[in-house]
């Protein structure tokens, strides 16, 4: 898998950790690396290959973490945003579990608008509705090639 | 100090016109892109031939769908100067007034209390020629009372681009818009048994939950 964004890695982090705890219970399914490989930030999680605690794969072995959460085959699939950052569309490959945040960092930099922070950008669906930045693209229910629009706030004008 | 000026700001092209009809040109590309989504939000392409870009904006939550403006956006020396917006016939592209607009694209006050807005149209005397008052346009920025807020201020920080004005003419100048009726109702009774009703103007309606700050 490709890691897209610092979110797994963040989340690689939590699976090193916990990997390491699963070793000292001997493998008993107790410690699972929660979502992703610590060594290369890379999102691991959610193979799908067991719904069985996996502590074996969390042996810390440098931040192996398998990304196995234990409760059983988790739907990881990654989905094409395409995204309208100020009249230019770009595509952004999201995690369900990634944050508009991150996705929205992502379109800025894609677009080569990083100027201005990412609170003076507002994300919206086409009809208008404004997404949370805090949300994640799952809470959205986005399928593949769902689009959005990022718009810039306008300074401080009307008073000539 | 010369008096404050309202209207648009005609530039002659003293940078390399290659260079301004490059960026022009990719900026009508990008729009052609998602010509599909900004004709969804009322946003219509009507003429585009360097330096001009003449756009319709329609209500598009209004049944049926009404061109509330034109803009004639000017990029002769982009992206050294602001693109120039000024507001246009959608039919014949003649230059409008202030008494001839429609919408006066009002945004929202950070109050609390009671919904107060501010109209990003502006004019004043002598002429009353109408202009959008906002970083990123031209006429704000050759305005007197901006001269302290130079475009280069604004400059590559994402202001000032096609995009960024289509995004702010539709957030503030169509988007809001459910409804419309007439500016003014008159009602005169010629004789007891007949009542006329003249109505004069247009004006539309805004949801408040949809006004922008």
């Amino acid at each position: 898998m490709i890691s897209i964004d610092k979110q797994n890695s963040q989340h690689g982090n939590a699976g090193n950790k916990n990997g390491n705890k699963g070793n000292e219970n001997d493998g008993d399914g107790s410690g699972n690396g929660s979502n992703g490989n610590g060594s290369d930030g890379n999102g691991n999680g959610g193979d799908g290959n067991s719904g069985n605690g996996n502590g074996n794969n969390g042996n810390g072995n440098g931040g192996n973490g398998n990304g196995n959460n234990g409760n059983g085959p988790k739907d990881e699939k990654k989905v094409l945003l395409t995204i309208i950052v100020s009249g230019t569309a770009t595509i952004v490959e999201a995690n369900p579990n990634q944050k508009m945040r991150i996705v929205a960092q992502k379109a800025l930099e894609q677009t080569g608008n990083t100027a201005r922070p990412l609170e003076e950008w507002t994300l919206k669906t086409r009809d208008g509705s404004v997404l949370e930045f805090e949300k994640t693209v799952e809470h959205y229910g986005f399928a593949d090639g769902a689009q959005l629009i990022m718009s810039l706030s306008a300074g401080v004008g009307g008073q000539y | 100090m010369r008096p404050p000026q309202s209207g648009t700001i005609h530039l002659n092209q003293s940078v390399d016109p290659v260079v301004s009809e490059t960026k022009f040109n990719v900026a009508l590309s990008d729009f052609k892109q998602i010509e599909a989504i900004n004709r969804e939000r009322g946003v219509f392409l009507i003429r585009a031939q360097f330096p001009d870009i003449v756009l319709a904006f329609a209500a598009a939550r209004i049944r049926p769908a009404i061109i509330v403006f034109a803009v004639k956006i000017n990029f002769t020396n982009y992206d050294l100067e602001a693109p120039s917006v000024q507001f246009v016939d959608p039919l014949t592209e003649k230059p409008l007034k202030m008494n001839e607009i429609w919408s006066y694209m009002d945004r929202k006050l950070p109050t609390t209390g009671q919904l107060q807005t501010i109209p990003l149209i502006q004019s004043h005397a002598p002429n009353f020629i109408p202009f959008l008052c906002l970083p990123g346009v031209r006429e704000y920025h050759h305005h007197s009372r901006h001269s302290n807020d130079p475009w280069f201020n604004h400059r590559n920080t994402g202001e000032g681009t096609l995009g960024f004005l289509v995004d702010q003419l539709h957030k503030y100048g169509t988007n809001a818009y459910t409804g419309y009726g007439p500016l003014q109702i008159s009602v005169r009774r010629p004789n007891l048994n007949t009542f006329e009703v003249l109505t004069q103007g247009l004006k539309f309606s805004a949801d408040p939950k949809l006004l922008h700050l």
